[in-house]
């Protein structure tokens, strides 16, 4: 008997495991990492699925409702709207404006191209955020090529204007 | 025989011009003194490189004549004509340095865009874009939508110079007295509206978390934007970066308010409020614009419902009625995305929205297209004629309408009204054509040529830096004829090419 169950034991632990296998609940696939470009355009094809998506956030982050906030995710040539959790919201350190780059980000989500939720918004709603990159201030020094350029300009413009003036009260 | 430009006529219009053209860098005072204030050290420079240049073309220009006299008509004409050229190249010159700009030709195609008011962008990552390269492009698009002429007028630059130079930027009506106080009423109520607005807009961004500062420029960007039926946006996102309803209700009723002709508001401004409901009811243009505006929604949301698009009923009342009215008013402002806009409206609605930014907004206001008051003028003839034809020979009818004032539906109105109809028409289609031409999809080709020519700036998206050289001129010519009306463009045009003709000797 002993004998006959041991001969059996890799056996039924096979069957277990094919069983388990086939009536496992589906994992959802791991989306690969997307451009919010790429994003933008596949519209449609892309509605209502788990979406693995890279980019800086920029501008502000804006109140959506009790608990959550928007943040505006931009790959520089398209941008999207970010629902995410306040607490989510918080781990953003810089935003992308002029003279800061913005956190970069790796938001996985769901993305819907006319979410009615949100009155039609094009939109990913956020389950987790990961921080790439925390982003940087740029200095924005004085360019003295610039000013001295525009002061000779402006010197040239005075002078031009100054005689008109004097030529026109000569013609007096 | 054609009129033909003097080498004296030559010297006053670039006089005049000169002082347009000084004007504008005083103007751009404005910027500089935000660079500084914001700590844009590096965009500084770049706005004292554009006041100088202006300060050294303008100077020169004014050069050409010591001692202007008083100007004539087709001279005024030339001038406001040139004006939106010349100020736009002058204008682009700081938004060039920006390096946001592919080339100088963006940045012209942006300056022209921000003084025609339309609201079309060749700026790339305009997200990282500076406080004061933002301001310089809403206040091109404000200057813009008051008119330039107005702004130099209301501040007495041309007193000897008449009526001629105010009815040659598209506007045909004197709401004061005389023309300075007609120019300085439209300044003023343009000024008290965006106070106003911007007050508004800046609470509701603080509600929405925005810090003060950024909160006080956006919402006076947004304001200018709106009121001025422009278009530009501050960021990509243009107002669906908001994600505030409040704010959209309120930019909506500020782009009702800019497409209503500014005649009206001074006769409320004068009048009481009985005689001002009775003349707002009573006026072609405001039965036109009503009727118009509430045919277009319907057929807008019958065509979206028979789509699989923004079908429920929130989405429809947020999303759908703000395109409308961006649309009616001619602004260009944005709650749907490019994607959507091409590929989930249904192509009913695509067409729709084209109509709506064909016909435009009223005469005499920020709006552009071919405006109401023509089209009413246009429909009334009609019924008129249907009338005379059914009429005994004995019987002769006259019509009238109301517009500031009780009318004669003359020959020579309705000959005007369906003049500028019909080039208006002829611009669209040859832009069109442009576009197909370049191998663009020709509804949307058909999008971006009306929306230029009436100057309003909302995109399919193909208004791209990627865009044939020739294509961003076709959209730049465009939004000139359409701001100007094509009169003033096309007398320029003419009386050039005449001059150039040789004379013909007089036989002995």
């Amino acid at each position: 008997m002993r004998r006959l169950l041991a001969s059996t034991k890799p056996f039924a632990l096979i069957v277990a495991l094919t069983l388990a296998f086939l009536l496992a609940p589906p994992i959802p696939a791991l989306a690969a990492t997307t451009t919010v470009t790429e994003l933008t355009n596949a519209g449609v094809q892309m509605d209502g699925q788990q979406v693995v998506v890279e980019g800086e956030v920029i501008g502000d982050i804006i109140y959506a409702d009790v608990g959550h906030k928007w943040l505006m995710l931009s790959d520089g040539n398209a941008s999207i709207s970010v629902l995410t959790k306040n607490a989510d919201a918080q781990k953003i350190v810089y935003l992308g404006r002029y003279n800061q780059v913005g956190t970069r980000v790796e938001i996985s989500g769901v993305f819907r191209v006319d979410d009615t939720t949100r009155d039609g918004l094009t939109d990913v709603t956020a389950q987790s955020i990961k921080i790439l990159d925390e982003g940087y201030a740029v200095q924005s020094p004085v360019d003295w090529q610039k000013i001295q350029i525009g002061a000779l300009l402006l010197v040239v413009g005075g002078i031009v204007i100054f005689i008109h003036w004097r030529l026109k009260e000569r013609t007096r | 025989m054609w009129p033909r430009f003097q080498k004296s006529d030559l010297g006053m219009i670039a006089h005049y011009l000169g002082s347009m053209v000084l004007l504008i860098g005083v103007i751009m005072v404005f910027p500089l003194a935000v660079s500084v204030i914001m700590s844009e050290w590096n965009i500084t420079g770049n706005y004292l490189i554009g006041a100088g240049a202006a300060t050294v073309i303008g100077g020169l220009l004014r050069m050409c004549r010591i001692s202007p006299g008083a100007l004539e008509r087709r001279q005024a004409i030339a001038i406001t004509g040139l004006v939106w050229i010349v100020g736009a190249f002058v204008a682009a010159i700081p938004l060039w340095l920006s390096g946001h700009y592919l080339s100088f030709l963006d940045a012209l195609f942006e300056g022209v865009s921000g003084l025609t008011s339309t609201g079309f962008t060749l700026c790339q990552d305009i997200d990282h874009l500076s406080t004061a390269d933002n301001m310089w492009r809403f206040t091109m698009q404000f200057l813009g939508g008051q008119g330039v002429v107005v702004i130099a007028l209301s501040l007495g630059l041309f007193s000897k110079v008449g009526s001629s130079f105010y009815t040659s930027e598209g506007r045909n009506e004197f709401v004061m007295p005389n023309i300075k106080k007609t120019a300085r009423f439209i300044w003023q109520f343009s000024s008290i509206i965006v106070i106003f607005g911007t007050i508004l807009l800046f609470t509701v961004l603080l509600l929405y978390g925005f810090d003060p500062v950024r909160g006080f420029f956006h919402a006076l960007w947004v304001t200018i934007g709106a009121y001025d039926t422009a278009g530009f946006a501050p960021q990509s996102l243009s107002i669906m970066y908001y994600h505030s309803f409040p704010l959209e209700i309120f930019v909506m009723v500020l782009m009702m308010i800019g497409a209503v002709n500014f005649a009206l508001y001074a006769r409320i401004w004068k009048g009481g409020f009985r005689s001002t409901v009775r003349e707002f009811t009573a006026d072609i243009e405001i039965r036109t614009l009503a009727i118009w505006t509430v045919f277009i929604l319907m057929a807008f949301v019958a065509a979206i419902l028979a789509g699989s698009f923004l079908t429920d009923y929130s989405g429809l009342a947020r999303r759908g009625v703000f395109t409308i009215v961006a649309a009616t008013t001619n602004t260009g402002f944005q709650v749907l995305s490019t994607h959507q806009i091409n590929a989930l409206l249904s192509s009913g609605a695509f067409f729709i929205l084209v109509l709506a930014l064909a016909i435009g907004g009223s005469s005499g206001s920020t709006a552009g297209g071919i405006k109401a008051l023509r089209i009413g003028i246009i429909a009334k003839a009609t019924l008129a004629r249907i009338k005379d034809v059914l009429a005994p020979k004995s019987v002769r009818n006259t019509t009238g309408y109301t517009h500031l004032g009780r009318h004669l539906l003359s020959g020579e109105v309705t000959g005007a009204a369906m003049t500028i109809t019909i080039l208006y028409i002829v611009t669209y289609v040859t832009g069109a054509i442009a576009g197909i031409v370049a191998g663009y999809e020709p509804i949307s080709a058909t999008m971006e040529s009306v929306s230029a020519t009436s100057n309003a700036g909302l995109s399919s998206g193909l208004i791209a830096p990627d865009i044939p050289v020739y294509l961003k001129i076709v959209y730049m010519l465009q939004m000139w004829f359409g701001r100007l009306e094509f009169i003033a463009f096309l007398a320029v045009i003419f009386c050039f090419f005449a001059s150039l003709k040789p004379r013909r000797r007089a036989k002995l």
